[in-house]
Parts: C-alpha cells; sequence; structure tokens
C-alpha cells in the first residue's frame, strides 16, 4: 500500500519535472551560440545517461545484498531486476539520443568512440543479464544466479572501460565526445539541465517502484496459484479416498450378505 | 589433488567422446575457409585483419567448447555427484578450468597454424604471440565456465551462454586482436600494453570463478 502511494507521488513529480524540463528546454532557454537548437538535447542526453548508470548501481547493490547472507530476501532480488530492466531502457534511450545529437554534429550517426562502444556493451551486458533472469527456475534459484551475474557484469565494466579507451586513444586522437560535454553552460540552460537530471531521476524511481509492485504481484499470484492448486489437489484425494472406502464398504456389505 | 581428478576426469570424456574438439575443430576450419572466400586473399588485407579473424573465430568456437563442458556437468545431475563426493567449488572449477584451457590451446594453435598458412601471415613476435595467447585464453575459459555454470540445465543454454559471454569478453577480444597485431607487425613486446589487461582480465575472472563457483553449483 505504502508502495502504491510513493509511486503515485513519484510519478506525478516526474511528469511535473519532464513537463517543467521540457518548457524550459524547448521555449525558455536560448539556442546555444554555437549548436544552435541542437544543444537542447544537453537537457535530456547526460540526463538519461545518469540514469542508465544509477539503475546499475542499484542493481549491484541489490545484487550484493541478496547475496550476502544476512540480508538475503527476494526484495532484493525484485529490486535489482526491476532496476536493470530500467536501465535497459535509459542505456537505449542515451544511445539513441546521443545518436540523433551525433548525426548533425559529427556526421555520423555512430562513432568507435570510448564511450559509446562502451554504453552499446553495457546494453547488451545487462541485455543478457536480462535474457538469464528470463529462463524458468525456482525463484531462490533464479536470484542467486542473477545476482552472481549481476556482480561478474559489474566487475567486467572497468575493465571493458578501460580496454575500449586504450583501443581508441592508443591509435586515434583525442574524442569528439568530449567537445560538446566541456562546453561551459551558465544560467537558465545549467538549470534546466539539473531540472532534467532531477526528473529523469523521479522518473526512474517511479518505473522501478512500478515494476517491483508488478514482479511482487506475479509472485504473490504464483504463490496463491500454487496453494489453490494445492488445496484442490487435497479435496480431490479426499473425495477419491472417500469414494474408495464407500466402494470398499459396499464390497463389504455384499460379501457379508453372501456370507449369511 | 582434488582438482587433477577432476581435470583427469574432462581429459578423459574428451577423448573417448571426441564431440568436443572433434566437431569444434572442423568448424573452426571450414569458418577459415569462409574467411578466405569472403575477403580477398592476395595483398596485405589478410595480415592486418587476420588477428580479429583468429580471435572471433576462436571466441566462438570456444563457446561450443565451453558449453559442453558444463553440459556434461548438468546432464543426469553429475555436478550434485561431484559436490556429494566431497569435491568443493574451488577444486571442481580449478579441474575443469585446467582442463578447458588446455583443450582451447589445442584449438588456438591449430586455428593459428590455419591463419598463418592459409593466409600467409608473418609472425615476428613470437613470445608476445605466445604470451597474449595464453592469457587471453584463460580469461575466455574461465568467463566460459562461470556463465555455463550459470545457466546449465536451463532448455535455452546454447543461446544464452554466448549472450551473456560474448559482452563480457569485450576486453579479451580488443586486447587479445591488438596485442596479436603488434606480434604480427613486429613493433610489440612482452612489455606491450595489452598485455596487461590481459592479465588483469585473466586474474580477476579465475579468482572470482573459484571463490563463487561452489556457490554457483550448490543451488
Amino acid at each position: 500500500m505504502k508502495l502504491k502511494i510513493a509511486q503515485r507521488y513519484l510519478a506525478a513529480s516526474a511528469l511535473v519535472a519532464i513537463a517543467a524540463t521540457v518548457v524550459l528546454g524547448l521555449f525558455i532557454t536560448p539556442p546555444d551560440a554555437v549548436q544552435g537548437n541542437l544543444a537542447r538535447l544537453v537537457y535530456v542526453h547526460p540526463a538519461v545517461a545518469w540514469v542508465a548508470y544509477l539503475a546499475y548501481g542499484v542493481t549491484t547493490l541489490a545484487s550484493s545484498l541478496y547475496l550476502w547472507r544476512p540480508t538475503r530476501s527476494l526484495r532484493w532480488d525484485r529490486l535489482a531486476s526491476s532496476s536493470a530492466e530500467v536501465g535497459v531502457v535509459f542505456t537505449a534511450l542515451t544511445l539513441i539520443t546521443g545518436s540523433i545529437w551525433g548525426r548533425p554534429a559529427w556526421g555520423v550517426w555512430w562513432t568507435w568512440d570510448a564511450r559509446l562502444t562502451t554504453t552499446a556493451i553495457l546494453l547488451v551486458l545487462y541485455l543478457g543479464y536480462l535474457a538469464l533472469r528470463a529462463v524458468p527456475m525456482p525463484a531462490d534459484k533464479r536470484a542467486k544466479r542473477s545476482a552472481i551475474a549481476a556482480l561478474f557484469a559489474f566487475i567486467d565494466v572497468p575493465i571493458v572501460h578501460e580496454s575500449v579507451v586504450w583501443w581508441r586513444t592508443l591509435h586515434q586522437g583525442a574524442t569528439v565526445a568530449s567537445l560538446g560535454m566541456n562546453a561551459k553552460i551558465h544560467g537558465i540552460m545549467a538549470w534546466t539541465m539539473l531540472l532534467g537530471f532531477v526528473a529523469f531521476t523521479l522518473a526512474y524511481c517511479a518505473l522501478v517502484v512500478f515494476r517491483y509492485r508488478i514482479a511482487q504481484g506475479e509472485d504473490s499470484l504464483r504463490e496463491r496459484q500454487i496453494s489453490q492448486w494445492q488445496s484442490e489437489r487435497l479435496a480431490q484425494s479426499q473425495s477419491d479416498a472417500d469414494r474408495v472406502s464407500e466402494l470398499l464398504d459396499n464390497a463389504n456389505s455384499k460379501s457379508n450378505v453372501k456370507m449369511v | 589433488m582434488r582438482a587433477m581428478t577432476i581435470f583427469k576426469k574432462d581429459l578423459l570424456i574428451e577423448s573417448r567422446s571426441k564431440s568436443g574438439l572433434g566437431q569444434v575443430l572442423p568448424f573452426a576450419l571450414i569458418v577459415l575457409l569462409l574467411f578466405g572466400f569472403a575477403f580477398d586473399t592476395q595483398g596485405p588485407l589478410m595480415v592486418s585483419i587476420s588477428p580479429g579473424l583468429f580471435w572471433v573465430l576462436i571466441t566462438f568456437s570456444s563457446i561450443l567448447l565451453v558449453s559442453r563442458s558444463m553440459r556434461v556437468e548438468s546432464e543426469n545431475d553429475a555436478v550434485d555427484g561431484l559436490l556429494l563426493l566431497g569435491f568443493d567449488g574451488i577444486s571442481i572449477f580449478v579441474g575443469k578450468f585446467l582442463a578447458l584451457f588446455l583443450i582451447l590451446l589445442i584449438l588456438d594453435i591449430l586455428v593459428g597454424i590455419g591463419v598463418v598458412v592459409l593466409f600467409s601471415v608473418p609472425i615476428h613476435s613470437f613470445l608476445l604471440l605466445s604470451l597474449s595467447t595464453l592469457l587471453a585464453t584463460a580469461g575466455i575459459g574461465s568467463v566460459g565456465l562461470v556463465f555455463g555454470a550459470l545457466v546449465r540445465g536451463a532448455n535455452s543454454s546454447e543461446s544464452l551462454v554466448p549472450m551473456l559471454v560474448l559482452p563480457i569478453l569485450a576486453p579479451v577480444v580488443i586486447s587479445a586482436t591488438k596485442a596479436w597485431s603488434d606480434a604480427l607487425n613486429g613493433h610489440g613486446s612482452i612489455f606491450d600494453p595489452w598485455l596487461k589487461l590481459l592479465l588483469v582480465f585473466a586474474v580477476v575472472f579465475i579468482v572470482g570463478g573459484a571463490v563463487s563457483f561452489g556457490a554457483i553449483l550448490e543451488d
């Protein structure tokens, strides 16, 4: 019940914040001196990327808490999976918004820049994690295996990043990705960007709570189905036993009659 | 000592069944020939792309061997038997890892010879080539075993293993390809930075695998 209320407030505040970001970002803030209207993506793209990293951080933390025996609870598993799902969506959004910006700014939809490549690997890494979660198996087994997979994915991320940075920088000059990012930002533009971060973080929280509640509902539905199935089986076996004893009684009484 | 028992067991299964390398080697050879058809084999192109082709082929072929290595344990719940016999997670991991490492090395050497012969690739730094191959193979083997164990028993494990393992192995493919490029072009040494990355990856995943394998198997 508490989660439902929290979700409602979070969703409402996220909607308001996103609407305010849209209004400020599209109509109030001036276009950039160099990039024109293209720079307006700065209100969305970095915020979306931040949420993706936050989501994977939460998945890792929740997975560790599940694996640690004193805190082992399926709640952490639900949180890890909910956050990873939202993270995958936001990673895809990061790549899409980055690509939309990249085409006019760099002239290409995609470039093998270190940051872009790492983000793409991150996306497939966690898609694999979600595929592992989709395998039908008992809840505690799945929770344990996916928590271990999440930790391995997390350990891999810095190595992936390091390798990709070396790969691009050992053989090429400085990357282009930092050009737009290093641009100084002032006044209303900075505030709008900050608002974008708050708005998307709120949206993340609302989505995770929503997804968590769905997972909770799925689990309780499964439990209810199992107990219903058990009671049906019990009733069935009870009526079978009654019928057998009835038949036995009949047979006994017939043989008694014959004996007489 | 217990690890050596598992190591011998896996090699015995491999030598008797012949369905591991026996199937994967012909596959690798066919793909090498297909690469020959797909790219221009005359001229310098093959020398520049052969490290990448080699490591992509090795990664894909390894996945087939890795899936097999864990499948023999999940069939008939053989792994439960091992645990009941008192084998702990670390010795099972170490034994299986060493056997897989040896089998993967044979694959590396034979496919490597194929690349050198078929694509006329010159080798300048044999030491760098060998060291990078050893470290990359250790990385591939350890990651493969861990994820093979995580998906064991699932119906779709054949497609799940590559989906989980390939993104994790991205740094290995990058580093091993670059180290091989350096070795083939003759401007590499044993202090090649890519070797460090391969070493870090192999150590992290061997230690991580050994520590977590018991927990992965006992569920």
